[in-house]
């Protein structure tokens, strides 16, 4: 596993607000050499989170990255190759990424994080407003209609803080489409919050 | 010279994974179909979901490398077996991605939305009992509970959430997934779409339908689909028109194993 992909890793554990950046604990490290592409590296700056490469660096044993970075010092080829090296070219083979907010631990073996989340970690996900008129879509164990207010209500008595903002932001859909029983429905939801 | 796919004899393999089958030969064959877009698309990031053995990830890999050198592919399957056989495959094709076990995208949505320049997918489109859907092992692979359509559905919003502005999605659907239904959901969210391929074997009807966003397609509030080109239900009509074998043309439960 690369720190790029790292980058993109988040922790998606139901209550878990960011989840970003998971914490590195590196067993095993290796190296493999990739083609330098400034191209690439200068289209890609501004979507990385620069804290989350220096310190994954850092845990791959990488410390040459500077501790703010700015778009003007793309122009540096110096910079750019540091960049590549910590991005592309460090490899996570063993070990593991921790969960910044729960502690939750998922293993690396062989360069494959395990992200895999048990039952009763996973969020419901909701199809929002993926469905015609008529035709419920499945999905794991929310369904949006009656249903759905149901199983929230049930799951906001038990368990509260499963109404975190992660799960607002996975709601989103309903309010832009569905019908006005569906927004309501998403509105009390998030006043339960 | 034909660009390259992945070849089987180099495709590794795992009794809990499965192995390159109709689908899959027909998603790579439409990719190939597609091939020439895809490298004047000039994708930077692609991914695919749910890559079981890897044929298909190393077979794109294959066939834009040449003409792209420096796209970053991603692949994810929800069986820790099918990754590890994945990057068998793809070592041995002496090609990279990078490989994530997880359910669909789940810990890449955050992250990755609005950058995936080209999502594939040849999603468990099976009808089976529902309780069979994303149990362990090789019966992920196929098992989409009703109508096969529980993960496909799933998909769908993961997919509207990850694709870059220009993204693209393929993916396999059998005639039972109701694909001109899927075709009308997608619409809904602002997506054309194309039948790529379409392939009839003795068990199965597939199609490997195309998306894209579609600026002409407007939407509004009231969940009408317009176009600026023409009605709607004429829109609506051409779009399940692609079809026209579904009235007679049912897929059968079974599955090519």
């Amino acid at each position: 596993m690369r720190l790029f992909t790292h980058n993109m890793l988040s922790s998606n554990i139901k209550g878990v607000a960011n989840g970003f950046p998971l914490r590195i604990e590196a067993e095993q490290v290796l190296e493999k050499q990739v083609d330098f592409n400034p191209d690439f590296l200068r289209k890609l700056f501004p979507k990385l989170d620069w804290k989350a490469l220096v310190d994954g660096a850092r845990a791959l044993g990488y410390a040459e990255l500077p501790e703010a970075a700015d778009s003007s010092m793309l122009e540096s080829e110096e910079f750019l190759r540091k960049v590549h090296h910590a991005l592309l070219e460090l490899h996570l083979e063993e070990g593991a990424l921790t969960c910044p907010e729960t502690g939750r631990k998922f293993p690396v073996n062989k360069g494959i994080p395990n992200m895999l989340l048990h039952e009763d970690e996973s969020c419901g996900q909701s199809n929002g407003d993926f469905k015609l008129h008529g035709q419920s879509c499945g999905y794991r164990d929310l369904k949006i209609g009656n249903k759905c207010v149901d199983r929230l209500a049930n799951h906001g008595d038990a368990n509260p803080q499963r109404f975190s903002p992660v799960s607002q932001s996975s709601w989103w859909p309903c309010t832009d489409v569905c019908g006005l029983g569906t927004a309501r429905l998403c509105l009390s939801y998030l006043s339960l919050s | 010279m034909s660009p390259k796919t992945a070849q089987i004899r180099l495709v590794s393999s795992h009794p809990e994974v499965y192995e390159p089958c109709d689908d899959s030969f027909a998603l790579v064959d439409a990719l190939l179909a597609d091939r020439t877009n895809i490298i004047d698309h000039r994708p930077r990031l692609c991914l695919e979901v749910g890559c079981g053995s890897g044929y298909v990830i190393a077979s794109l890999a294959l066939m834009l490398g040449q003409e792209l050198p420096g796209v970053y592919y991603f692949a994810t399957d929800i069986n820790p077996h099918a990754l590890r056989v994945t990057r068998e495959t793809l070592d041995a094709h002496a090609v990279d991605a990078e490989l994530m076990c997880m359910d669909i995208a789940s810990g890449l949505e955050k992250r990755l939305a609005g950058r995936v320049d080209v999502m594939v997918v040849n999603p468990p489109y099976v009808p089976t009992p529902d309780y069979e859907v994303g149990s362990e092992g090789i019966a992920s692979a196929w098992a989409g509970g009703e109508n096969g359509r529980s993960v496909i559905d799933r998909i769908l919003p993961v997919a509207h959430r990850l694709l870059s502005d220009k993204g693209w999605l393929y993916m396999v659907t059998l005639t039972t997934n109701d694909p001109s239904q899927i075709c009308l959901l997608m619409r809904k969210k602002g997506y054309a779409s194309r039948i790529v391929v379409q392939r009839s074997t003795e068990e199965e009807s597939l199609h490997i339908i195309k998306f894209w966003r579609d600026s002409d397609i407007q939407l509004d509030t009231k969940e009408n689909v317009t176009t600026n080109k023409s009605v709607p239900a004429r829109a609506m009509d051409s779009l399940v028109s692609q079809f026209p074998q579904l009235s007679f043309w049912r897929g059968t439960n079974s599955n090519c194993l």
